[in-house]
């Protein structure tokens, strides 16, 4: 059964220029004990839906459409007091920027222990013994003298470590991982993912693990939604989306040109997406992806597809899903 | 921070002979001799022969015999022995000229500073909190408008609503003319007669320190670190007061020591209008009437205030953000 | 291929990289990202709504202060005591409509005029309040038929067909009080009033005087029981007798009471302030005193009938009917309307700056001091023009201080910046010093023991420059932190890396930022200043009296009955600097929230 279920999800945001359709009808789902990859460029919607479960967004920023179930309840008829108790207690968030994510003013300590103390009850004392447990179990050295630190004090990946343990504080069922390693070095990116996978086989969490990195996907993911404008466009279980499949959507296909791998023969150049995302106040009519399609139709500039599911587990937003049927600049 | 302290201390002392030689220069510039205007009133009845023979005992007395380093250094020195020097206009010493308005001074200002604090800092939150909402709107106005008002055109309108239209208040002094009563009562008099000075105080300082913590507060609930507690699941309430005011209280802290000093400035012309006999008063009349003692004597205790500020700023630095220690 | 053709084609080929292949037509937020940042900053400025308006405002004012000083020059020693305190409004001159058409005489005071129609009833018009009690316009009832009247500075007298006589307005002089040996007098000539006094002359050519005889010390001796008619300003009395001689009524010498002798037999007589009058049988003007200006020009007139005095004019009709006016001419006092000689006119009425001719229908025909816009403040002088001098001198002071200020910082700040280490230490050490310097009390010291040695300009001067010392630490600390931020900029440090020489690259990418941001500070610190400077005037620190200023046109204002009752003395100036202020403040905030955006989003 399905933790998390986002159906035709549109959060939008309103500007000065007029509304920005941030996330334009996303579907996807988080199984229990499973990770759910979301993958796409930047602006491309993904952090956007994330914080759209927690309602989190900007004051400008609203769900306008569809439902987000999360353990059977929809999250769109909490009460304000409801979402306190799933906040860092249910579902937690460890967000991209560790540098500036901590409140600088605060020691460890005092921002570790306040989920225990308000999801728990905890008193002082007994949250300070819980916060030297945690920070020890995300493998932070001396967490005695840690706790007593400020946020300055420490490094880039020993800030994401404590930020770990407060989203795991309480256990939760859902983890929300935002773009968590692409501010750190490649050697902590990989110790951090490490402990995120441990810590997910040891608790159970599912993770919904947000990031533009396929390799990092790939390393996580159960399952691959690829999202692009506010739409996922393809959606499949992280093994389908890395192998050599017969059914894809051409910008999967793209973003997995573009990255380097073994086997990739010397000499061979990697194949980039020509063109930049557009901007969400001028999108393109039609298939959002045309304009930097090699594939694209007169059709694809004029209609717009929708998700078909091609197989078993398996849905491509594409009129020409199968591979062998496109052809350069038809 | 002790040693932090220690040093922005060594600091002050040394900016504090900086600004009294300054002090001192300008004083020297003052035309006229004071040993001349001493025995001014006597001159007439005196021969040629006694009145110089005075006069050089007033210039030695006055220590104006002596090279004008060897001056200051007398002056100094006394000056940090508590001595202030005699007042040519009251015919005393200085000290006991200032001390009473000294204190006068420092009441009014403080229930000012205290009243504005009170208002602004609350103000500035929900106003943070509120951007961009109609109460904010409103509230931007008004503190566009009472900053942009010099504090003599607030207190001549505050007159004319409060005191002459409507006389709620009295418009000058610091007790009712012959009051009597007990010391409760006493103390109430006076502040009833505080209400208007410090009224038009409080609505000239509202509008700048209601900005400032607006923009404050906005720059720090903006902060990932916010969206991180309010994952947490901290109560909206916490994060404004707790996480948020924590880290805006640094830009507000430097602002408001800023601000305190130029409350004790500007107190000369609300101390002027109302007639409060406070240091502002002392000094407007010491001006007046050539009284450079007592100018000079008030001058030095603006600037151990403006240190005094510095020093309290810098504390207060300290204590609300743990960066600073490592400095 | 050539070199040359080489590089130009790689160079198109690293454009098409930056920018893409922009074939397409722009679209708005490709557009926008092309805009030069200067023009960014005017579109963002332009599109907020309340700072345009704060600018429209500010140039308004900006403009009448600029331009109304330099059309009307100020006379900087003009007082006038017949003009104190007088309100805003122009119906001194506003002949009542039931009055128009039937006048039998008007008498013209101070600030306002009197009426007698032809039934016999009294009208009062103008600025006819004396203090908050004593307003001229209670005509006291029961005077039955009222056949003359005569107006002074703030009191009237009104004669009756009985030849009772009466009184009213401000008796603080006693200029109301009637002598009781007068009160039996039935046979009343001519009433007369004058400033704070007040006389009558009878048929059988006696004067009755009353008032403040402190002003005028009224001595008739010899005369008494020969005037025919007698002539009163602010500070004597002058008689004619029944046999033609002009005489002074004064004890002391004043400027006109020394007559011409070879005047001849005169048959009117008038007084302006400073000068006396005649009219002589064979129709000349004869004018003695302190004789200024254009006082003097009426003496060419032929065929003079009567003269009537003003303050500073002469009015005189001559045998053809026409009326001539001259003299000073500050408020059209002096210039006839061509009307007034198309008409048939049989009587003109003149005092202080006011006049009437009154035609052979009854009505009025006016010309001179209607009122003033804005009121007068109490030496008389008119209060929008020291509004607008004293905005000039205001704004002025402000603009060269921040001038000073912006320099000074820009300089210190700009080394500070960019030699950093121990000159910038020192600099830095140097400003906190100056911007801990208690600012108002130290402005007063400076500005009351240099002020004393030196004229008013060198004051204005060094109130310029004590305002433009003690507030560049603000603009030094902004360069300094701009030079900084852009100094370890990845670019420069890029730049330097390559070898470009940092000097250049520093300063062509400072400039455009500092710019902004100086005019930003600048603009706010143009109204502290503003500020500043009025307070230091109102404290009588800054610019004195009599050269005005806003802030020390509101010197003494603080007092109960000027709030009330002469309101118009703080609240114009107030509103004059409030709105400026509250404009330049808005028009920074604009300024700031175009130059950076992201604040305005805040």
């Amino acid at each position: 059964m399905a933790l998390l279920e986002l159906k035709d999800l549109h959060t939008f945001f309103q500007t000065k220029r007029g509304t920005v359709k941030a996330v334009n009808g996303v579907s996807y789902s988080v199984d229990a004990g499973k990770t759910l990859g979301v993958v796409g460029e930047s602006g491309s919607g993904k952090s956007v839906s994330a914080m759209s479960i927690l309602r989190l967004l900007d004051s400008n920023g609203y769900v306008a459409d569809g439902e987000i179930i999360f353990d059977g309840k929809n999250i769109q008829d909490c009460t304000k007091k409801e979402m306190y108790k799933i906040r860092g207690n249910e579902i937690s968030v460890i967000f991209q920027e560790p540098m500036t994510s901590l409140n600088p003013v605060f020691t460890i300590e005092r921002q570790l222990s306040e989920p225990f103390i308000i999801h728990q009850g905890m008193n002082k004392k007994q949250a300070k013994a819980k916060v030297i447990e945690m920070l020890s179990s995300v493998k932070i050295p001396n967490p005695e003298s840690v706790a007593k630190q400020y946020p300055h004090q420490l490094s880039g990946g020993m800030r994401q470590r404590v930020m770990i343990a407060i989203a795991l504080a309480c256990q939760p069922k859902l983890l929300i991982a935002d773009e968590p390693t692409t501010a750190l070095d490649v050697t902590i990116q990989a110790q951090i993912l490490k402990l995120m996978n441990d810590l997910k086989k040891e608790k159970g969490t599912s993770i919904l693990f947000i990031t533009h990195d396929l390799g990092v996907i790939n390393q996580m993911a159960d399952d691959v939604a690829v999202m692009y404008c506010g739409q996922v466009v393809e959606m499949a279980p992280a093994k389908k989306i890395f192998t050599k499949q017969k059914y894809s959507h051409p910008y999967t296909e793209g973003l997995m040109e573009s990255i380097p791998r073994l086997d990739t023969p010397a000499g061979v150049r990697l194949e980039a997406i020509p063109g930049a995302v557009p901007h969400p106040l001028d999108l393109p009519k039609g298939c959002k992806f045309a304009p930097r399609c090699k594939y694209a139709t007169d059709k694809c500039r004029e209609e717009e597809p929708t998700l078909v599911k091609i197989e078993e587990n398996h849905q491509i937003r594409c009129f020409y899903p199968e591979k062998e049927m496109r052809k350069d600049g038809k | 921070m002790a040693k932090y302290i220690a040093k922005r201390l060594v600091y002050m002392v040394f900016v504090f002979f900086i600004m009294s030689i300054l002090m001192f220069g300008i004083y020297k510039m003052v035309p006229g001799d004071p040993a001349r205007l001493l025995l001014e009133g006597s001159k007439a009845g005196m021969k040629p022969e006694v009145y110089e023979m005075q006069y050089q005992q007033a210039r030695e007395r006055l220590g104006l015999d002596k090279p004008i380093p060897v001056q200051y250094a007398v002056w100094i020195t006394n000056m940090l022995k508590g001595d202030f020097g005699y007042s040519s206009n009251y015919r005393k010493d200085v000290i006991d000229v200032v001390a009473q308005p000294l204190s006068n001074t420092m009441q009014l200002n403080l229930v000012a500073i205290v009243v504005v604090f009170a208002i602004t800092i609350p103000l500035g939150i929900i106003c943070a909190v509120k951007k961009r909402s109609t109460f904010d709107n409103v509230v931007q106005v008004f503190s566009v408008v009472g900053y942009s008002l010099p504090t003599f055109i607030i207190a001549l309108v505050l007159i004319c609503l409060l005191a002459v239209k409507a006389p709620i208040f009295p418009v000058s002094g610091v007790n009712s003319v012959g009051f009597t009563g007990s010391a409760l009562a006493k103390a109430f008099d006076k502040l009833w007669h505080m209400a208007l000075p410090v009224l038009v105080m409080v609505l000239g300082s509202i509008g700048s320190i209601t900005r400032y913590v607006r923009a404050a507060m906005i720059e720090s609930l903006s902060m990932d670190y916010i969206r991180t507690a309010r994952a947490k699941g901290v109560r909206e309430r916490a994060v404004i007061y707790s996480h948020a005011f924590r880290n805006a209280l640094l830009p507000i802290v430097t602002i408001v020591t800023g601000w305190i000093m130029s409350v004790f400035s500007g107190s000369v012309i609300i101390e002027n209008i109302f007639l409060w006999p406070g240091i502002g008063k002392i000094l407007f009349d010491g001006l007046m009437q050539q009284d450079f003692m007592v100018v000079l004597a008030m001058q030095m205790f603006y600037v151990i205030i403006a240190l005094l500020g510095n020093l309290i700023m810098d504390i207060a630095y300290c204590m609300v953000d743990p960066r600073v220690k490592l400095d | 291929m050539s070199k040359e053709n080489k590089a130009k084609k790689s160079r198109v080929s690293i454009l098409g990289l930056l920018f893409g292949n922009r074939k397409k037509q722009l679209s708005f937020l490709e557009e926008e990202q092309l805009q030069s940042p200067m023009r960014t900053v005017i579109k963002n400025f332009v599109a907020n709504k309340v700072a345009m308006v704060s600018l429209i405002i500010f140039l308004i004012i900006f403009l009448s202060v600029l331009i109304y000083p330099a059309v009307n020059h100020i006379d900087l020693t003009y007082q006038e005591q017949t003009q104190q305190n007088v309100a805003p409004g122009f119906n001194m001159m506003k002949v009542p409509k039931k009055l128009q058409g039937n006048i039998k005489e008007i008498s013209v005071g101070s600030t306002f005029s009197v009426g007698v129609s032809n039934d016999g009833e009294v009208f009062v018009w103008g600025k006819t309040k004396i203090t908050s009690v004593i307003d001229v316009k209670d005509i006291p009832e029961n005077m039955g038929k009222v056949v003359q009247v005569a107006a002074g500075a703030d009191h009237v007298l009104a004669l009756n067909d009985q030849g009772e006589l009466f009184a009213w307005g401000n008796s603080r002089n006693k200029q109301c009080a009637i002598p009781e040996n007068l009160k039996t007098v039935k046979n009343i000539k001519r009433i007369y009033s004058g400033f704070q006094c007040s006389a009558a002359v009878t048929e059988d050519g006696n004067v009755y005087f009353w008032g403040n005889t402190g002003i005028i010390d009224f001595k008739i001796g010899e005369y008494q029981g020969q005037i025919d008619k007698i002539a009163i300003n602010s500070q004597g009395v002058l008689g004619l007798t029944k046999d033609g001689q002009v005489v002074s009524l004064t004890a002391n010498e004043l400027a006109f009471s020394r007559i011409p002798e070879e005047m001849g037999k005169a048959v009117d007589i008038a007084l302006t302030a400073q000068t006396g009058a005649a009219v002589t049988e064979d129709g000349k003007v004869y004018v003695w005193g302190n004789k200024t200006k254009t006082i003097h020009e009426g003496e060419t007139l032929e065929g003079v009938v009567s003269i009537e005095g003003g303050r500073y004019h002469y009015t005189a009709m001559l045998a053809n009917g026409d009326v001539v006016a001259w003299g000073h001419d500050d408020f059209g006092q002096s210039s006839v309307p061509s009307k007034v000689n198309k008409a048939n006119v049989t009587t003109v009425y003149t005092g202080y700056y006011q006049n009437y001719a009154i035609t052979d229908s009854g009505k009025a025909i006016t010309w001179g001091l209607k009122g003033y816009i804005l009121g007068t403040d109490n030496y008389g002088r008119d209060v929008l023009s020291r509004i607008m001098h004293g905005g000039r001198m205001t704004m002025t002071i402000g603009a060269i201080a921040i001038i000073i200020s912006v320099t000074i910082g820009i300089i210190i700040g700009g080394v500070s910046g960019y030699f950093g280490g121990k000159v910038d230490m020192i600099l830095m050490r140097i400003a906190e010093i100056v911007y801990a310097l208690p600012f108002l009390p130290f402005a007063m010291t400076l500005s009351a023991i240099i002020g004393n040695k030196i004229n008013e300009t060198q004051r204005i001067a060094l109130i310029m420059v004590i305002l433009g010392l003690l507030s560049w630490p603000g603009d030094a600390r902004l360069v300094r932190a701009q030079v900084l931020a852009e100094r370890n900029k990845e670019f420069v440090t890029a730049a330097r890396a390559v070898g470009v020489r940092q000097k250049g690259i520093i300063f062509r990418h400072i400039i455009p930022n500092v710019v902004s941001v100086i005019i930003v500070s600048a603009t706010l610190g143009f109204a502290s200043a503003m500020l500043t400077e009025s307070g230091l005037s109102f404290l009588g620190f800054g610019v004195r009296e009599p050269r005005p200023t806003w802030g020390n046109m509101l010197n003494g204002c603080q007092s109960s009955t000027v709030i009330l009752q002469y309101w118009w003395r703080w609240v114009f100036p107030s509103i004059a600097l409030g709105l400026s202020t509250i404009s330049i403040n808005l028009i920074g905030d604009g300024l700031r929230d175009a130059v950076d955006p992201k604040a305005n989003e805040r």
